[in-house]
């Protein structure tokens, strides 16, 4: 699809709500007119480090920048010093705030001023309005450019797929700064429908009562480990329309529980910074991911590529995707961690998953130690949390489902993974546990 | 335990027993507020259930008033009981096998807590426990006569438990500095865990 020359920076109606705060709405035009005047406050030229946590101070933040002809850098990792560095690499001239950041750069503490009526801008399409940053769960963090009519196109795309209707309330768990957060509580609410919820919220509690101050429909926008955290909370949420989860695969037991527990479909969410979402897929129902519309995949030996309306070139992703009918394709491991041991080829990911779908597993993972490839005595490894379990039942569950050759050794039994705030694991932490003794 | 039905019963007793007690009408008073400890305690889910226990308790009351005890003495043994109650309410959920009752509180705000936070709770639910019964044995004391009087014990009991409940709420960010801490949350998950249809 070629780009559209310039895009609006919303296509909800003024009189619309596009977000709550609390339970106070905020209609089209309130939100140009806040965002102007944040415009007004912002100094020229340079990125702009957008880390508020309010979801709907980091949307002001981020139109206002976009108002003023400015990129706005989105950063999920959120240390003092993550930041830094970035806002140094790519000159940034101020920081937006809405918590004390101990940043080396101004400052901003965006606020919602009633401006007066402001016009919708139009933003020309290949504009780069924002640059996203892989997690560094893969690696080191990448920078990816989000030109404006990616974005777009992707809002459309998602409100489509998801069939978002009028009125919807999308609760979000995920940093707006995440690239799914982003899309999915900010864009999706301006170019695709809905009103977003401010938040933040992360725990159950205030998860359950995000829903509660929203009016149904209510869509929930999450993560697995946020799912799990909610039906272990054992606590009963409002209606829910639908939930949609991200950011790690997501099990398909797990969901047919919140399925049951919440009646409301579970989808799942296919994506990567670097692209965006690209792919979703009723998980207790489908196996196969369904590209979105306007989406195209190449997949081949070496590796697959995806083509997203807005961007520039194919994205080559680290997965290894393999077509299974309907022009839906599975997920057959990520490229960087097929293993080969005793001539047999595993996914780590997929052990992964057998092992998180045990029993009384609450969470977990496979790693591969570095020298697999030239150490015939090297062995898997495994990092477990499974209170009331130990090792060998641990490994007598394994057994029954895994491959001789891929039973890890050790097993490590933690308390808890050392994950982020979206649930990314850092492999090199975990190795360091499992490799310390 | 769900409190919804409770509440439909013990809050409109609980208008009644303020009236009647400052119309100093102890027998009214002692029928009522057995009563609404009936509706509190009771083993049932749904307000007929809550209602019949409340009845129940309250003709207890009335016969114990009929008999050797006068209203005052049912009266003044009512807050030791309370605290008997509330001991037994924690502490039977330490027995083996059981989530304390802290630890199921703090899963539905912040979801499954880490080994160290669930150790914590336990221990915190066993606190309250001990303060309870301590509470009741010291309001058992100035019934029989030593110490202060049953009024003044029941008064200092509630004072203490806020005060106490305040001052947990201050220590555990020392201990969780990660994890958010506040009265409001607690009483909300209170709300939130007792108000569900299968909670304990």
């Amino acid at each position: 699809m070629p780009a559209e020359p310039a895009l609006p920076l919303t296509a909800r109606a003024p009189e619309e709500i596009v977000f709550r705060r609390g339970a106070e709405p905020v209609t089209t035009a309130r939100f140009l007119a806040e965002a102007a005047a944040l415009a007004d406050r912002l100094p020229g030229g340079g990125p702009v480090l957008n880390v508020c946590t309010d979801r709907y101070l980091a949307l002001l933040g981020f139109a206002a920048a976009l108002m003023r002809g400015q990129v706005t850098l989105l950063s999920a990792d959120r240390t003092p010093q993550r930041l830094a560095e970035i806002a140094a690499r790519h000159g940034a001239l101020c920081a937006l705030s809405d918590t004390p950041a101990p940043l080396p750069l101004p400052v901003i503490a965006p606020t919602a001023d009633a401006g007066t009526l402001a016009p919708n801008p139009a933003i020309p399409a290949g504009r780069t309005a924002a640059i996203g940053f892989t997690s560094g769960s893969t690696g080191e963090p990448q920078a990816h450019a989000k030109p404006w009519g990616a974005l777009v196109a992707g809002a459309r795309a998602a409100a489509a797929r998801f069939a978002v209707a009028p009125g919807t309330n999308i609760v979000g768990t995920i940093p707006a700064q995440h690239m799914y957060g982003f899309e999915t509580t900010l864009m999706l609410p301006l170019h695709g429908g809905g009103a977003g919820h401010a938040g933040p919220v992360f725990y159950p509690s205030d998860i359950q009562a995000a829903l509660a101050a929203v009016p149904a429909p209510r869509l929930l926008v999450t993560t697995p480990l946020q799912l799990r955290a909610l039906l272990g909370a054992g606590i009963a949420l409002p209606p829910l329309a639908g939930v949609i989860s991200a950011t790690a695969p997501l099990d398909a037991r797990l969901a047919a529980e919140a399925e049951a527990a919440w009646g409301a479909p579970v989808r799942e969410i296919y994506g990567a910074t670097e692209a965006g979402s690209v792919a979703s897929r009723r998980t207790t129902r489908e196996e196969g991911w369904e590209p979105y519309p306007g989406v195209a995949f190449a997949i081949a030996e070496g590796g697959a590529s995806v083509t997203v309306p807005g961007l520039p070139a194919p994205v080559p992703l680290a997965d290894r995707l393999e077509w299974c009918g309907q022009g839906r394709f599975r997920l057959a491991g990520r490229l960087t961690d097929m293993v080969k041991l005793a001539g047999k080829r595993a996914s780590i990911a997929g052990l992964t998953r057998i092992l998180t779908g045990i029993e009384g597993v609450e969470d977990g993972l496979f790693l591969a130690p570095d020298d697999l490839e030239r150490n015939p005595r090297a062995r898997l490894a495994a990092a477990v949390v499974a209170p009331g379990m130990d090792a060998p039942a641990i490994l007598a569950a394994l057994r029954e489902r895994v491959e001789p050759a891929f039973l890890p050794r050790p097993i490590v039994l933690l308390d808890a993974l050392p994950r982020d705030a979206v649930g990314k694991v850092s492999r090199a932490a975990v190795a360091a546990l499992a490799w310390k003794r | 335990m769900r409190l919804a039905p409770r509440l439909a019963v013990s809050l409109p007793l609980s208008g009644l027993f303020l009236l009647a007690q400052s119309a100093s009408q102890d027998l009214a008073a002692a029928t009522l507020a057995a009563a609404l400890g009936g509706a509190m305690l009771a083993p049932a889910r749904r307000v007929a259930g809550v209602m019949l226990t409340a009845l129940a308790a309250a003709s207890a009351t009335l016969l114990l008033m009929a008999g050797p005890f006068g209203a005052s003495a049912v009266l003044a043994a009512l807050p030791p009981l309370g605290n008997l109650a509330l001991a037994w309410h924690f502490g039977r959920t330490l027995a083996p096998g059981q989530e304390a009752l802290i630890t199921r509180y703090t899963r539905a705000d912040l979801g499954e807590p880490a080994p160290g936070l669930a150790a914590y709770t336990r221990r915190l639910t066993a606190f309250w426990t001990g303060v309870f019964t301590v509470f009741a044995l010291f309001g058992v004391a100035a019934l029989a006569g030593a110490g202060p009087s049953p009024g003044a014990v029941a008064v200092a009991s509630i004072a203490l438990s806020a005060a106490l409940f305040l001052a947990e709420h201050a220590l555990r960010p020392r201990l969780f500095p990660h994890l958010p801490t506040h009265p409001w949350r607690t009483l909300r998950a209170i709300w939130r865990v007792d108000g569900l249809a299968d909670a304990r």
